[in-house]
């Protein structure tokens, strides 16, 4: 095992070379780092458009360089789809949408060096705990993964709904039923059992689901650019000092060290478990952190640094999750792994068991490109964060019909259908209405993002097991747990209230 | 003492509790496997909105009182609500003409004028800044999403400024 791991690092390092200097897999895997980099910054595209362009480069190249290349793609688009997220309130990627939550707001504080630095370090040691977690956990979680049906996977669904929707702060209710609301848009579109069509009202666009890049977008992108053009002010007046915001940021990420491992270790996992992914892996993180770390309830939303912490270790963590199915079993943990799948096969590599023995130096390999990426990705992003930090300088009026134009351009490139345009309007009145009425919008992305999967988990289970999919020990497990979130919910809540009384009464 | 008063967010809530009602209708005319779990959704929360439109109206609430914390991003309450409707109303108002725009003349066409435009008239700019900012989304939209990820633009109305573009562009 460690001879395959030095062969892998050989092959890394090894000719042939640029000039006799440069080898030529880390030039691939550095210039997939630049374009990967470019990529997450960019709204709405990200790791698997990346791929999709890289893919057909691929061909021509020897098998090292090409994993590198398109590991060195995907492993950092999570790390730089922050800029966006903190800077302006836009996700860059699906998997940046919880770094909002907080990032925004401690930009605006002044603090956008802050949390370019936690976010960045988070990002570097979840990467690097992914690819650790990839390399000797193979062996561990495939039985438990394998002990994983439909009856748990919808259960899983549903916990994660639940963890998002109590963190609603003073009316759980308004979260649940926020999360309701992402489910029921879930269900637009031909159902997946017998074609037919629900709420499209005639509409060909509608058939084939509602797009979450659109609705994402919409949601958070278009009422926080409205609300800083009401605001009329540049996104921060305070006076940004960015690189010393940066080593705070840094230090910030080692003293919640233990959030940082426990939030990387929930990031493989989920990335791990096939069809969760990317979109939901930043709110299962942030979730857990505002449910566990202490003051979470006050502070969390308005710029706790713990808030970028935490999704940050896990989106990147996720992506040595999600090799570890695409490398083991040939099921690929994520869209974007179903790519690199296709890219393995190209090289006429079979990914399954066969990796394992015949191929471990490639599968090491993967692990090598995956650790030299996030640390090529964040010393690279830390060198820029003083720069681009500066852009909380500028006037809004100048940033916001740029960004609002990118935004446009993102939703429409999702299925290039204009339907994309009606839905990031409607999802953008909808989504500052509800930060208006103290609706919170996570819950209803979450929703949107597992309606098909809860679906498809629950009739099957209900199919295959009639109601005793409620008895089996993994769903009373999950079950329990979801029932413990929600009375932890209420219970602060109505703490929260209680606390709040006097000031209410009238 | 509990006081039945109709208040602004009390109509939120009563929108969305129609929506899903409809819904809830809607679902009962489809076979069993299309409506199983559209209804295993809408009947919980149509209960739960109902308990939060009863919250709304009957929960004594101060003038000018916050709505309760929530996990979202804050929302400035400096700016006077009319001063933020007004604002809000003319920015949608420009998205709106922004996707009318598009439909008419085409994508290659309405998002560099949109940015010309709002930066000189809107945000009342120098020119310097102007033209800055026009060429700079030019160069994204046809270097990154015309040139190198192919997007398929879609006919606009009238297609003959996107067909002058392209003619300089390249299709």
């Amino acid at each position: 095992m460690l001879d395959a791991a030095m062969i892998a690092l050989e092959n890394i390092f090894g000719c042939p070379c640029y000039l006799e200097v440069i080898p030529i897999p880390l030039a691939m895997l550095f210039a997939g780092v630049l374009f990967g980099l470019f990529l997450g910054a960019m709204p709405g595209l990200g790791g698997i458009v990346g791929l999709a362009i890289i893919l057909p480069f691929t061909y021509d190249m020897d098998t090292t360089s090409a994993l590198a290349i398109m590991i060195g793609v995907t492993a950092v688009v999570s790390t730089s789809d922050t800029i966006p997220a903190v800077l302006f309130g836009v996700p860059g990627t699906a998997s940046a949408q919880a770094t909002v939550m907080d990032g925004h707001p401690m930009a605006v504080k002044g603090e956008a060096g802050r949390a370019f630095g936690a976010a960045y370090m988070s990002s570097l040691i979840g990467g690097l705990v992914g690819a650790c977690l990839l390399a000797v956990s193979i062996p561990i979680l495939r039985p438990l993964v394998l002990m994983f049906g439909s009856p748990e996977f919808f259960m899983l669904g549903l916990l994660g709904i639940s963890m998002v929707a109590v963190l609603a702060g003073s009316a759980p209710i308004k979260g649940l039923v926020a999360g309701a609301i992402g489910l029921i848009v879930g269900t637009v579109g031909s159902d997946p059992q017998l074609g037919e069509l629900r709420y499209t009202f005639g509409h060909l666009y509608l058939w084939d689901r509602v797009p979450l890049v659109p609705v994402a977008l919409g949601l958070f992108a278009i009422p926080e650019m409205v609300d800083l053009v009401v605001k009329g002010t540049k996104i921060s007046n305070v006076p940004t000092k960015a690189m010393k915001g940066v080593a705070v940021g840094i230090r910030d990420a080692f003293d919640n060290w233990f959030l940082v491992l426990r939030c990387s270790a929930l990031g493989t996992w989920i990335g791990f478990i096939p069809g969760l992914g990317a979109s939901v892996v930043d709110w299962f993180a942030y979730g857990h952190a505002a449910q566990t770390v202490k003051g979470a309830r006050e502070t969390f939303g308005k710029g706790d640094v713990r808030g970028v912490i935490a999704p940050e270790s896990a989106n990147n963590a996720r992506e040595g999750g999600a090799l570890i199915p695409t490398v083991a079993f040939g099921i690929p943990g994520s869209s974007s792994m179903a790519l690199i799948l296709g890219g393995l096969m190209i090289q006429g590599i079979q990914p399954g068991p066969s990796m394992l023995k015949e191929h471990l130096d490639l599968t090491y390999t993967l692990v090598w490109s995956l650790a030299l990426s996030n640390i090529f990705g964040t010393v690279i992003l830390m060198f820029l964060t003083s720069q681009v930090a500066k852009l909380t300088q500028v006037r809004i009026n100048i940033i916001a019909p740029i960004i609002l134009a990118v935004v446009f351009l993102a939703a429409f490139q999702a299925t290039a259908a204009m339907g994309d345009l009606g839905i990031l309007m409607t999802a953008g009145v909808l989504g500052w209405l509800m930060k208006r009425f103290a609706w919170p919008r996570p819950p209803m992305v979450l929703g949107l993002v597992l309606a098909n999967i809860l679906e498809r988990n629950l009739w099957i289970s209900t199919n295959r097991y009639g109601l005793d999919w409620l008895l089996r020990p993994g769903v009373i497990a999950i079950f329990l747990l979801i029932i413990a979130s929600l009375a932890y919910g209420f219970y602060m809540a109505n703490k929260g209230g209680k606390q709040e009384a006097p000031a209410t009464k009238g | 003492m509990l006081a039945l008063k109709m208040r602004v967010p009390a109509f939120f809530t009563g929108f969305l509790l129609t929506i899903f009602t409809l819904s809830l209708l809607f679902s009962l005319d489809w076979r069993h496997q299309s409506r199983f779990f559209p209804l295993v959704i809408s009947i919980p929360t149509v209960t739960m909105l109902i308990i939060q439109l009863g919250v709304d109206l009957l929960k004594p609430r101060k003038a000018g009182e916050s709505l309760g914390a929530v996990m979202d991003l804050p929302v400035d309450t400096n700016v006077p609500t009319n001063k933020v409707l007004t604002r809000a109303g003319i920015m949608l108002g420009w998205l709106a003409g922004l996707v009318m725009s598009i439909w008419l003349l085409g994508f290659v066409v309405s998002i560099p004028l949109f940015v010309c435009l709002y930066l000189s008239i809107q945000a009342r700019e120098k020119w310097s800044i102007v033209l800055i900012g026009t060429a700079a989304i030019i160069t994204l939209e046809v270097g990154l999403f015309h040139k190198v990820l192919h997007v398929y633009w879609a006919q606009p109305v009238f297609p003959f400024l996107k067909d002058a573009v392209f003619s300089v562009i390249g299709a």
